[in-house]
């Protein structure tokens, strides 16, 4: 296989701690803590956690919405996190985001027209009659009405928004992008429609996805491999088929046998954990899943399970293996 | 609350003043005191722009009859509606005049704090950190530092004139401005569109004033109003003290001054000016609080 | 089976700029003894403006008619006095946010307390022994030290936990569950359904549960109510609607959500948006969306049709071919 589009090297993303009047750092929340994984072009690698495992700020992270704190994010032959200033602007084109509230994303005071221009304007490309015209053809391709470009966020329904939403993300044309939880917001039934949109773009424009969500049917049906985080650490990183059939750690198992399946006769072996996420700022020594694992061992609580791939192209963090 | 836009040729930019208007036209009518103080701040400018016009006589001219035989000021009569002052010039003639100090500094101070706390707030408020903590600090301290102590010894520094009044009593007031500018940007930074604005490539100048700003501007708007009715009081707060706008610059401050200690015998000298500062902060403040819970969501009955 | 609740011909109207918009329109259910009803629909469709209804707590601006029929009386015209009575009490609520349905400065003890106090009549220390014993019931651990906790040093998970206790202190006949599992993750969410589960079976509690999930109707149900616009579009036992869904938006729902077994195949969303309350369609509320929208839809609203006994159809596809015309 040729160079991966992208490739995430022990992204780590620690967020201080600031107590009493001098704002002392006290301690560290290790949101993400030694990320890794590649992406190849094309694709699309489902990103999927509870609360809390680091999912989000990762997404972010990595388009250094968030600075992160050490790591590599290495993309189309550059290392991102040593960019600045108008180098890092540039290569923001090769890569969007689509955020998960459609309805803070927008901004009010912005017509729809002038949300998809402003990315051309900023980057100086297009006259603006083409710019226009772009942005009408835009609007067209995610499903809506070209003369939508008119009017205001507040007229829109969610999904409308989430659509328009991901119009902005394409306008650059850009080779990644990232997916906040993007049909987390939505009802059930425009859900679908947004999902078979974001397929459709990925085939039309070769879009890469990464897809960040906590719904694992909906990650299911949309990843190529999926990465289960848990406390800002790799569980598991599997093709999507194998993950959802033969899960290996002990996380992964509980995690999809938790979720609820429309089908009343579904008679399956429900695995409960015991207790809460623990917190990141003050994660379990050794594995951070030995608190709650069914299996847990002497080994899981004093030493961190290294990230091994155990069958191809299926890695996993556990000690069982 | 939806509106609906026209269809047609309109500019989006026309199409949006439209919304808006319309917006406050109908707000008008859900908030009856809003205007009541823009009437009354409306009245007020044209007075002060128009005092040439509209005043019967020069505020400084002494008048021969302006006094009676034993040297008293003259009570209301035909000539003189609201009377005269000690040295027999027309009060009304004066307070039209002196509607120009007090709108003035009242309006340039209000400019001054808004210009540096704007400022200081933004950039507070989007970069955080040690720079967020000095800015704030000093707020502190700017709040803290009594006023009218600060006041007089600025305007002892600089010489009284009105001026040095409004310099004086702009550099202060901007405490109030920085805090709510930053926990307004604090909120608005938070918003996606303004991480959205970043993942596309926009600097940082650009996101500050024309993403942020533009959504930090209401409660300034409302502040600055308030303020303006504030900083009137203080004008003529300093003025009655005789550190304020200097005769025979008529202000309503220093007409007030002269009215104390002519008070037991010729009481409208103070009615005059006292009752015009009443109205006047009365209506900024009415104007301020209006547009307040106008652009409050949680007040406004349609979200 | 003896119904707890009885609900018949319930409409809601919200006032919106002067004028009535119904956002429950002519809806019928009844929930049996031990049993759970599962209440689904989209956002805006009326499910959590029905049980704020049902518990007379919606608040001005809004019209309320119909009957809600609970041991032999109707709850909308009942004394005020005797509503409080029967709320926490015979009937009790818990909502989809844990954090903001629980008082932040008061410990947890108390609160389970005062519903204890109110219907009750315990105090003291028996009160407390009773909260502690309802927090082991719920299964939260060291119990005796939580009792004196405040509710943000809970995580979510446990603020709902404490909620169901609260819900659960004075025995209700009748549990009205909001959304309850939404604001938690996967494996949380499995804690709390296996606990309502539990506290149902082992109490007799009925459960009227409103969500959003399907796959947690599937679980938890044994008759479900589908609501779209303001009103049921179909009810009926859980396995009849999952297997013979009739009702097209059953039927596109379904379809819509991506599945955790089987192949992956391209989904078949439902078309359009939700209408809003303002711009209802005359006639049948899901013509504009449905693919098999007849001239008679567009024109009039359809009535509930029973298709099989206890399975109950708005729509005209089903409707007697008399009435079609």
């Amino acid at each position: 296989m040729a160079e991966p589009l992208l490739r995430v090297k022990d992204l780590k993303k620690y967020f201080p701690i600031r107590r009493g009047v001098l704002q002392r750092t006290v301690g560290y929340v290790r949101a993400v803590d030694g990320v890794s994984f590649e992406v190849e072009r094309g694709e699309t690698l489902g990103v999927v956690g509870e609360s809390g495992c680091g999912k989000s700020t990762m997404a972010r992270s990595i388009l250094r919405l968030i600075e992160p704190t050490a790591g590599e994010v290495w993309f189309e032959g550059e290392n991102l996190l040593r960019l600045s200033g108008s180098s890092l602007r540039h290569m923001r084109r090769q890569m969007q985001i689509v955020f998960q509230d459609p309805y803070a994303s927008l901004n009010p005071r912005y017509s729809i027209g002038y949300t998809l221009e402003e990315p051309m304007i900023v980057h100086r490309l297009h006259t603006p009659a083409e710019r226009k015209r772009r942005v009408r053809w835009l609007l067209e391709r995610v499903g809506l009405d070209p003369d939508y470009a008119k009017r205001y966020p507040h007229e829109f329904s969610g999904g409308q928004r989430q659509r328009i939403g991901i119009a902005r993300a394409l306008v650059l044309q850009p080779k990644l992008i990232l997916l906040d939880e993007p049909v987390a917001a939505l009802d059930v039934s425009v859900q679908s429609q947004v999902l078979n949109l974001l397929e459709d773009l990925q085939d039309e424009f070769d879009l890469t996805y990464i897809f960040v969500a906590h719904d694992l049917s909906v990650v299911r049906h949309i990843s190529d491999r999926i990465l289960v985080l848990y406390l800002g650490r790799m569980a598991e990183l599997a093709d999507a088929e194998v993950l959802f059939v033969d899960p290996l750690h002990p996380y992964t198992r509980a995690l999809l046998s938790a979720v609820p399946v429309p089908d009343p006769d579904a008679k399956r072996e429900r695995i409960i954990l015991r207790g809460d996420v623990p917190s990141p700022a003050n994660p379990p020594h050794g594995c951070p899943f030995h608190t709650r694992c069914p299996v847990a061992m002497d080994v899981c609580r004093s030493e961190v399970p290294a990230w091994r791939e155990v069958k191809p192209r299926h890695y996993v963090a556990c000690h069982l293996y | 609350m939806s509106t609906v836009l026209p269809n047609g040729s309109l500019t989006q930019a026309a199409e949006r003043k439209r919304g808006i208007g319309r917006a406050l036209v109908k707000s008008i009518r859900e908030y009856p005191m809003v205007y009541l103080g823009s009437f009354i701040v409306f009245v007020l400018i044209v007075v002060a722009v128009f005092a040439p016009w509209l005043a019967p006589y020069d505020p400084t001219k002494q008048f021969a009859n302006g006094l009676t035989p034993d040297g008293m000021p003259v009570a209301p009569n035909h000539q003189f509606l609201l009377g005269t002052d000690d040295v027999g010039r027309d009060e009304l003639s004066r307070l039209i005049y002196g509607s120009r100090v007090s709108l003035e500094v009242g309006i340039f101070a209000t400019f001054i704090s808004l210009v540096i706390g704007t400022t200081l707030g933004l950039i507070s408020g989007y970069f955080g950190g040690v720079i967020d903590s000095v800015i704030m600090r000093l707020t502190d301290v700017v709040l803290a530092f009594p006023f009218l102590l600060l006041t007089m010894a600025l305007v002892a520094v600089l010489q009284p004139s009105v001026t040095n009044v409004f310099i004086a009593i702009g550099v202060q007031g901007w405490g109030t401005m920085a805090r709510v500018v930053r926990g307004q940007v604090l909120a608005v930074k938070s918003f996606e569109y303004v991480q959205a604005e970043r993942a596309i490539g926009a600097s940082t100048a650009r996101i500050l004033f024309r993403v942020i700003l533009p959504n930090v501007l209401g409660p300034v708007i409302v502040l600055a109003a308030l303020s303006v009715g504030f900083n009137i009081l203080a004008e003529a707060g300093l003025s009655v003290l005789g550190i304020g706008v200097q005769p025979p610059t008529p202000s309503w401050g220093n007409m007030v001054s002269e009215g104390l200690l002519t008070y037991r015998f010729a009481p409208w000298m103070m009615w005059a000016p006292g009752t015009a500062l009443l109205i006047a902060v009365l209506g900024f403040n009415l104007l301020g609080d209006g547009l307040r819970d106008i652009f409050d969501p949680r007040t406004t009955t349609h979200g | 089976m003896a119904k707890v609740l009885d609900v018949r011909g319930l409409r809601v109207d919200f006032r919106i700029d002067e004028r009535y918009y119904p956002a429950v329109h002519d809806i019928h259910f009844h929930i049996d003894e031990g049993e759970t009803l599962g209440l689904v629909g989209e956002s805006g469709c009326g499910k959590s403006v029905t049980s704020l209804a049902i518990m007379r707590l919606l608040g001005p601006g809004t019209k309320v008619s119909g009957e809600v029929r609970y041991g032999g009386k109707n709850l909308l015209a009942i004394p005020d006095a005797e509503m409080r009575r029967i709320r926490g009490n015979d009937i009790s609520m818990i909502f989809q946010e844990p954090m903001t349905s629980l008082n932040p400065v008061q410990r947890i003890g108390t609160q389970i307390g005062e519903s204890l106090f109110l219907h009750r009549g315990l105090t003291g220390r028996a009160a407390r022994e009773q909260a502690i014993q309802l927090l082991q019931e719920v299964g939260i651990p060291r119990a005796e030290e939580v009792v004196d906790d405040y509710p943000h040093q809970l995580s979510g998970g446990m603020r709902q936990r404490v909620m169901i206790a609260i819900a659960m202190a004075c025995n209700p006949k009748l549990l009205i569950a909001d959304e309850p599992t939404t604001a938690l993750d996967v494996t949380i969410q499995a804690q709390i359904l296996d606990l309502m589960r539990r506290l149902s079976r082992d109490h007799g509690t009925s459960i009227l549960l409103i969500t959003h999930d399907l796959g947690v109707v599937a679980e938890m149900c044994q008759r479900v109510a589908v609501m779209y616009a303001g009103q049921i579009v179909e009810q009926g036992p859980v396995r009849e609607i999952f297997k013979h869904p009739q009702h097209p938006y059953t039927i596109g729902l379904l379809n819509s959500i991506p599945r955790m077994d089987g192949p992956r195949t391209r989904l078949t969303p439902i078309e359009g948006n939700v209408p809003s309350l303002r711009n209802m369609p005359r006639g049948c509320r899901f013509a504009p969306r449905c693919p098999h929208a007849m001239d008679v839809c567009r024109a009039q609203d359809p009535e509930p049709v029973m298709v099989e006994p206890g399975h109950d159809v708005r729509c005209w596809l089903h409707a007697p071919v008399k009435e079609a015309r």
